[in-house]
């Protein structure tokens, strides 16, 4: 108890240091004051920093960049993780992280682009016991991953085409996955993942075409690999709460690359002054799986990750005025699967493997709504509110009938945008938890970057999702190279 | 970030041409008005080299390439960020529409989030990139806001012959203003050949810090006059703090830009 009010306070003092730097001193600028003008250096012919400066000429030192039709680059990362909690303090991660992006424009209708990435999680090697694949960290001890590789035509000025593995981002939500369904996310470390690594690209081919102020999209999906979760051992254990002697839970089985597997989305999108709007449809697999029960194998009862189709309907909406940007995007998904809570009851009662029904298909509205404020100087705030409400809902489910959560962000640029402060808030409703995150990061020059900050999670409900992941707190640094 | 196209416009001071001998006595306002009525082109294409310098003179760099194309009163533009590699392949997209009534439209395209998302007009006291200009400085401020008074009507500047005129919020509009703008108080010199802003000094109300703007390398264009660098320097208690440098290159006004350049697809 003393831990979490520590960590309110500390959630507190992290807000109120972050507004107080950057919204008051804007706020009280704009009243008339008599005295506005005193305490300047008076005197345009005095302290004029051009009489002696350098600044004219400096320019004829400096090399313009080229553009070629081949294109390499990409960035060096070391990211270090530290859990400091009592009784779950180690290093969870240290892992130099390459990644590498190129691009060759073959005309001036067609481009190829390829990135991929590796790393080795050197953690492994001074904490964990166990190498194997998901063991105790929270993260593989090394991967090498093909991000992108796809073309992309221009078909005349209507049609575009990009055909390979890519990130298609839909939605107006910066954070809910609502119509954003193409990419499966990484969900390895909630919290802790930035939204730019948080999308996992996927093999699909996208068609599109373009009508003044309306867009179509058509979306063929032919890759889901589900989102990324971390396995057992791990401290985000996306099982965690399953794991007992008694159970065993096989590698996930996703769906095959074949015709039968495929997936499609259609988006149409206008924009209009100040706003657009996108409805979008889509039958594809959901990217968070459900159990299959294996039946028993020694006493043990067997499970497997599966996915199953699943139809969403949705629209999306956003609105500019002034320096706020408003947002809505609501979704309805048809038969989700929804694991039920009565399994090991099923199982015991002595009922065959085959009659042990793991999940119930029901349909779910998920609902948001949101406003970015950027009308205090180099801060942005972000707010969104959630709510997923499962129809028809059972008390055999899983899940609540209403889940609610709200984001919030700030962050302020600062030092001529060298220095950026940022605040992120999920908090689960009602009373299931809370992740808050603090960081910042410091250009030192260009290309090199320093990360610093610090993720609380935080749950009293022992019913909640976020329960099990309650003092798993950590801190971390990542230095990043571009080039 | 917003409205850089304009910056590369409209702060490349460019003017009618209109020798102001032989003309009555202009008041400051109207001379003022002269330098915000140029003549800027239909549109513009132009390569920008982006300097930051920090008071321990660290430099950052960062290249920008520029279109922009009028619509009569309305203005399309679209900026591309080609280096640094963190900001590399960086888009921002604006509709600036005449019609006050009507919201300015922008798009961002976040090559780390490939994802392109509209955005809301920030506020235009804040930072340009990271540099000493703002989004203000980069737009040209609403002159009818303001009170303009001479300092001194004829000071020689880099050889040439200029105004100095001094700009105060208008007392009804004070508050607004000072928000919109960051900016206290304003001086300019402006030529009196070509009525180009050639220098400037702003008192900027968070931070009581005052900047000095300068234009630099003018020169004509497609028989434009246009300024090929841009520089601002921030000082707080008269040392500097913070200074930047625009360079631009590859001038081009008046070329034949295709409508679909200005497409949310084409930022990707």
């Amino acid at each position: 108890m003393g831990r979490t009010r520590l960590k309110k306070v500390l959630g507190l003092f992290l807000m109120t240091f972050l507004l107080w730097f950057t919204v008051i001193p804007v706020g009280i600028g704009t009243a008339d004051t008599a005295g506005e003008l005193e305490g300047f250096e008076e005197g345009y012919q005095e302290n004029d920093p051009f009489e002696n400066s350098d600044t004219n000429t400096l320019v004829q030192d400096m090399v313009q960049t080229q553009e070629s039709a081949f294109k390499i680059g990409g960035f060096v990362k070391i990211e270090s993780e530290y859990a400091y909690n009592k009784n779950n303090e180690k290093l969870s991660r240290l892992r130099p992280l390459l990644f590498i992006k190129t691009a060759y424009k073959i005309n001036e209708n067609y481009k190829i682009k390829a990135a991929g990435q590796a790393f080795y999680d050197v953690s492994y090697d001074i904490v964990a016991k166990d190498k194997n694949k998901g063991s105790n960290l929270d993260d593989e001890p090394y991967d090498a991953e093909l991000k992108d590789l796809y073309l992309d035509g221009k078909l005349g000025d209507i049609f575009s085409v990009r055909l390979g593995r890519q990130i298609i981002a839909w939605g107006d939500s910066d954070y809910a996955r609502i119509t954003d369904v193409i990419n499966p996310r990484d969900l390895t470390a909630p919290g802790l993942i930035d939204l730019e690594d948080a999308r996992l690209p996927v093999a699909a081919l996208r068609v599109s075409a373009f009508f003044d102020a309306w867009s179509f999209d058509l979306v063929t999906i032919h890759e889901h690999p589900g989102s990324k979760i971390s396995g057992k051992g791990s401290d985000f254990d996306y099982y965690t709460l399953l794991r007992s002697p008694e159970i065993s839970i096989n590698d996930k089985q996703t769906p095959d690359f074949g015709i039968e597997d495929t997936g499609l989305a259609f988006k149409v999108t206008h924009a209009f002054n100040g706003g657009d709007i996108a409805f979008v449809v889509a039958n594809t697999f959901d990217d968070q799986p459900y159990l299959s029960y294996n039946g028993l194998k020694n006493g043990v009862m067997v499970f497997t990750p599966e996915y199953d189709r699943m139809t969403t309907y949705g629209i999306s909406s956003s609105l500019a005025k002034g320096s706020s940007l408003f947002k809505v995007e609501t979704a309805f998904r048809q038969e989700k699967k929804i694991m039920r809570n009565d399994v090991l009851a099923q199982i015991s009662s002595g009922i065959p493997a085959s009659s042990v029904r793991t999940t119930g298909s029901e349909d779910q509205v998920s609902a948001l709504t949101g406003v970015e404020y950027t009308g205090f100087t180099d801060l942005r705030l972000s707010f969104e509110a959630q709510v997923i409400h499962t129809l028809n809902h059972q008390s055999y489910l899983g899940v609540d009938e209403n889940k609610y959560f709200t984001y919030f962000q700030a962050t302020k640029a600062m030092l001529n945008e060298t220095l950026e402060l940022a605040l992120f808030w999920v908090c689960m409703n009602p009373g299931n938890g809370n992740i808050l995150r603090f960081s910042t990061t410091y250009d030192v020059f260009d290309g090199l970057s320093v990360q610093a900050g610090v993720v609380f999670y935080e749950s009293e409900n022992d019913s909640s999702d976020l329960h099990p992941y309650k003092d798993r707190d950590r801190i971390f640094i990542r230095v990043k190279y571009s080039f | 970030m917003k409205k850089i196209l304009i910056i590369v416009t409209l702060s490349i001071f460019t003017v009618t041409g209109i020798i102001s001998t032989g003309f009555a006595r202009l008041t400051a306002f109207e001379v003022v008005q002269k330098m915000d009525a140029r003549e800027d082109g239909d549109t513009l294409t132009t390569d920008t080299l982006m300097i930051l310098i920090n008071k321990n003179n660290q430099k950052r760099i960062r290249n920008i390439k520029n279109i922009r194309k009028d619509y009569g009163l309305d203005t399309k533009g679209i900026i591309f960020f080609l280096s640094p590699a963190d900001v590399r392949n960086t888009a921002y997209m604006s509709y600036d529409w005449d019609d006050a009534a009507k919201e300015d439209d922008s798009w961002l395209y976040l090559p780390a989030l490939q994802k392109v998302k509209r955005i809301a007009s920030s506020d235009k006291s804040g930072s340009f990139m990271g540099s000493d200009f703002t989004y203000s400085d980069i737009n040209g401020i609403k002159i009818n806001d303001w009170d303009y008074t001479f300092v001194k009507e004829n000071v020689k500047t880099d050889g040439f012959d200029t105004w100095v005129i001094q700009g105060l919020p208008k007392i009804d509009l004070k508050a607004n203003v000072i928000k919109e703008t960051g900016y206290l108080k304003t001086m300019m010199w402006i030529r009196k050949d070509n009525h180009m802003l050639v220098k400037g000094k702003y008192w900027v109300k968070k931070g009581r810090k005052i900047k000095y703007f300068k234009a630099g390398d003018i020169k004509k264009v497609d028989d434009i006059w246009t300024a090929h660098t841009l520089t601002m320097v921030t000082t707080v208690k008269g040392k500097v703090t913070h200074s930047s440098v625009l360079k631009f290159s590859n001038i081009q006004y008046n070329t034949a830009i295709d409508d679909a350049t200005f497409t949310t697809r084409r930022m990707e």
